[in-house]
């Protein structure tokens, strides 16, 4: 019940964030254009999740939220901050099976803020 | 109209008539005034205008339109057809956002927020729990505003 208030308020907080974004670059285009990111964006991360149940997955969508709407009030950017590869893994090769250790090792240093994203 | 009214429209009538009269005194046309002989025809002893007039009332920039029942459910229906998800052809005053329309909590917040937007007033997540069909709002939306019935 907490949870679902907590929710909502994060819902509407980045909408009227979407709503007075401005762009770092400030032109009218990319200002349309992170906008309508910012919405969109919300509208479908926000519906994929919704149907969790277990409190401490819903949990970890909320702090990745609130920690995307940190970061993209500090750097003025919408978009996901990109991570790199944790040191002595290699990047996936496309259709290859990745060792267990690499699968280890990119799980423990992989943000949360990236958590909806491979 | 009530008293004050009519006694503004007489003190306006009079100022019409008395820069009438000066302007008419004043015109000169090749040294020679232009006036009626008789003034006292711009004085007439009765009011120019009678006292239950047909002048509709002006409506001033600063002030906001009234705003009654009827057009607060114009404005929150207007509101609720602007949503993508939302069936302009099904929305009746008492179609269940949830249930009749077929909306998801997250639709929800998101045209409440729109109805904030366009009235100008938050609505808190609390109260925001039970506007669930475009009446209720309509209702809650007068009530914040002191609408009489």
């Amino acid at each position: 019940m907490a949870q679902r208030m907590q929710v909502r308020g994060l819902y509407r907080r980045i909408l009227r964030l979407g709503q007075t974004w401005v762009s770092k670059s400030g032109d009218t285009a990319s200002t349309t254009a992170e906008k309508d990111y910012i919405k969109k964006e919300a509208q479908a991360l926000f519906r994929k999740n919704g149907d969790l149940t277990d409190s401490q997955a819903i949990a970890d969508c909320i702090r990745e939220a609130e920690a995307r709407i940190e970061i993209a009030l500090h750097y003025q950017i919408p978009y996901p901050r990109p991570v790199n590869v944790p040191p002595l893994s290699m990047a996936r090769r496309l259709g290859k099976e990745q060792g267990i250790v690499q699968e280890r090792m990119k799980k423990q240093s992989k943000p949360i803020y990236v958590k909806s994203f491979d | 109209m009530g008293r004050r009214a009519t006694h503004r429209m007489e003190f306006l009538s009079k100022n019409i008539l008395q820069s009438q009269a000066r302007s008419a005194s004043s015109l000169f046309v090749m040294g020679n005034p232009v006036v009626s002989k008789d003034c006292r025809s711009l004085f007439p002893k009765k009011n120019l205008l009678p006292v239950e007039s047909n002048v509709q009332q002006v409506r001033s920039f600063a002030k906001a339109a009234q705003l009654t029942l009827e057009t607060i459910r114009e404005q929150v229906l207007g509101v609720c057809k602007q949503h993508e998800k939302v069936d302009a052809g099904r929305l009746t005053l008492n179609s269940h956002f949830l249930n009749d329309l077929g909306l998801d909590s997250l639709d929800h917040i998101e045209i409440i927020m729109a109805i904030e937007d366009e009235f100008g007033f938050e609505i808190p997540d609390v109260e925001s729990d039970r506007l669930l069909t475009p009446a209720d709002i309509a209702k809650y939306v007068g009530d914040k505003k002191n609408v009489g019935d």
